[in-house]
């Protein structure tokens, strides 16, 4: 099949776009996708040099044009104008650039951002190596967790599940 | 793992099966909580996240200390930053966008950490061979370290946070540069790329995203980062890499039954030893069949080894570095056409 832009090279690049639901199909040739991809026409997100590459097909077919949170970018929804506490960012800013503003963005959008997220990674949590950090967390809400549990045997003069919560704790706080 | 000064840079050295792959990379992101993302970072954000990385890896009394160095991407020419990209330390994005970015660089080259690029940090690790598990432990132990002092945005649901959410999960990115002059020839690499995208894998051009192939030059990497582990991610690649080196040799064996073929190679030696100017187009197609011929045995004199020594003194801003920034492109190919009669003198 020969490019549709120059008719001259074999078309090797096959894109498809979907802008809110206009579907558009197109087979270039390396050098016309390149142009294409150089003048933005296609967003700055996608390699298109080359047909090797799968993630063009899979974001593009997924509708995911301009970025890959471009597909809620023009979409009017409850809460708009909420911004991130830490970074100031909205969604359509976010939308816009294909970047969450900051790590706090994720939590702040969780919702709004979990779609896109499944679309590129399936429906899946993180599996590997895991930060320190959130392992120093997670002892410390364990432990505040088990504080009030203390409370509560105490309150309830339940003192045999009291001494053992607080040898559990003095453990974990060691 | 951690080399002193004047000791060979890693790509000086032979890796395993050099007659495929001509390096191994592996890259981890991370971010630190409480900063936006470099693309809306203010200067001085950058600096602050600069220095907090920079302390924490070479700071105080670490034993890193004398291993890397600190430089400020501010300070870098544009024919320096191009010369960068050329040996993969920063990606040609960090190099269209310098300002307020900063590298450290482990003497030997490494292993370098690009600051302030698309996400906080990118930590990089480079190697000859097919060496995805040693790569693999000595960014685990710069990212420990770094784990210590560092606050990594990370959620358990989402892994590591980072700026693009394709990268979120590990935030690894591993990839192989292999040379596939013969399964490109005969369209076995066309059939292959389509297969790598059910298995979450991609192949693309020599310097990552956005780029071409030159020279027969392909990138494997993997594509998915959440919900896979570090381990399983490097033994698939691992798995595919090694498969596509056999079909590479099977079809290598097929085609140099062909005179034809034969031929190609010792012509372009020709003219490597024989040309007086040489663009780097042309260089990359001759390079190409001339390193086939030397991996295959067919050619004698020189080793794989010493071609990619002389890969990386010959492109554009490697020559501009060594004998001058104001060189114009006559000049560059005439230079380029000397070291190649000079170096291959006894093929
Ligand atoms: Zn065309
Ligand atoms: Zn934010």
């Amino acid at each position: 099949m020969l490019c549709q832009k120059c008719k001259k090279n074999e078309a090797t690049t096959y894109i498809k776009t979907n802008v809110n639901g206009d579907v558009h199909e197109y087979h270039l040739c390396a050098d016309c996708a390149a142009e294409l991809k150089g003048s933005g026409a296609f967003g700055t997100m996608f390699d298109f040099d080359n047909i090797f590459n799968p993630m063009s097909g899979f974001d593009l077919v997924s509708g995911l044009l301009t970025s890959p949170f471009g597909g809620f970018g023009g979409m009017p929804s409850i809460g708009a104008g909420k911004r991130c506490a830490v970074c100031g960012s909205d969604f359509s800013s976010i939308a816009k650039s294909g970047k969450a503003g900051c790590p706090n963005c994720y939590a702040e959008f969780k919702s709004r951002l979990a779609p896109t997220i499944k679309k590129i990674h399936g429906n899946t949590v993180h599996c590997g190596k895991h930060s320190k950090v959130t392992v120093e967390q997670s002892n410390e809400n364990e432990i505040a967790a088990l504080k009030k549990q203390l409370d509560e045997a105490v309150k309830t003069e339940n003192y045999e599940l009291a001494a053992e919560l607080r040898d559990k704790i003095k453990a974990m706080e060691k | 793992m951690f080399g002193k000064n004047n000791e060979k840079k890693w790509y000086q050295t032979e890796g395993s099966n050099s007659d495929t792959v001509i390096s191994t990379r592996l890259r981890f992101a991370r971010n630190l909580n409480g900063y936006p993302f470099p693309h809306i970072m203010s200067g001085e954000q950058k600096k602050e996240v600069n220095e907090k990385v920079r302390d924490a890896l070479i700071g105080g009394n670490s034993s890193l200390r004398d291993s890397f160095k600190y430089i400020d991407a501010d300070e870098l020419t544009p024919v320096q930053l191009l010369s960068m990209v050329e040996r993969h330390l920063i990606s040609p994005e960090f190099a269209r966008n310098p300002r307020g970015g900063a590298l450290l660089l482990m003497n030997d080259e490494s292993v370098s950490i690009m600051l302030n690029e698309e996400d906080h940090l990118r930590i990089q690790v480079m190697g000859s061979g097919l060496e995805l598990d040693n790569l693999y432990d000595t960014a685990d132990k710069i990212d420990t370290l770094l784990d210590e002092t560092l606050q990594f945005a990370f959620d358990e649901e989402l892994g590591y946070l980072t700026a693009c959410p394709t990268n979120l999960g590990t935030g690894m990115r591993a990839s192989v540069m292999l040379h596939l002059p013969a399964i490109e020839a005969d369209g076995t690499l066309r059939t292959l790329a389509a297969g790598l995208v059910k298995i979450g894998a991609t192949i693309r051009g020599s310097y990552g995203e956005g780029s071409k192939s030159s020279g027969s030059m392909y990138q494997v990497s993997n594509q998915v980062t959440l919900g896979i582990s570090e381990k399983d991610t490097i033994s698939n690649l691992n798995e595919i890499t090694n498969q596509i080196i056999a079909l590479e040799k099977k079809s290598r064996a097929r085609l140099l039954e062909n005179d034809e073929y034969q031929d190609k190679i010792w012509r372009a030696i020709g003219i490597m030893k024989n040309a007086r100017t040489m663009d780097s187009a042309e260089f990359a197609d001759l390079y190409s069949m001339l390193r086939m011929g030397v991996a295959e045995g067919i050619v004698s004199g020189v080793t794989t080894d010493k071609l990619s020594d002389i890969y990386a003194c010959v492109q554009p801003a490697g020559l501009m570095e060594k004998f001058g920034d104001n060189m114009t492109p006559q000049q560059r190919d005439k230079k380029r056409a000397d070291i190649l009669r000079k170096e291959l003198a006894n093929v």
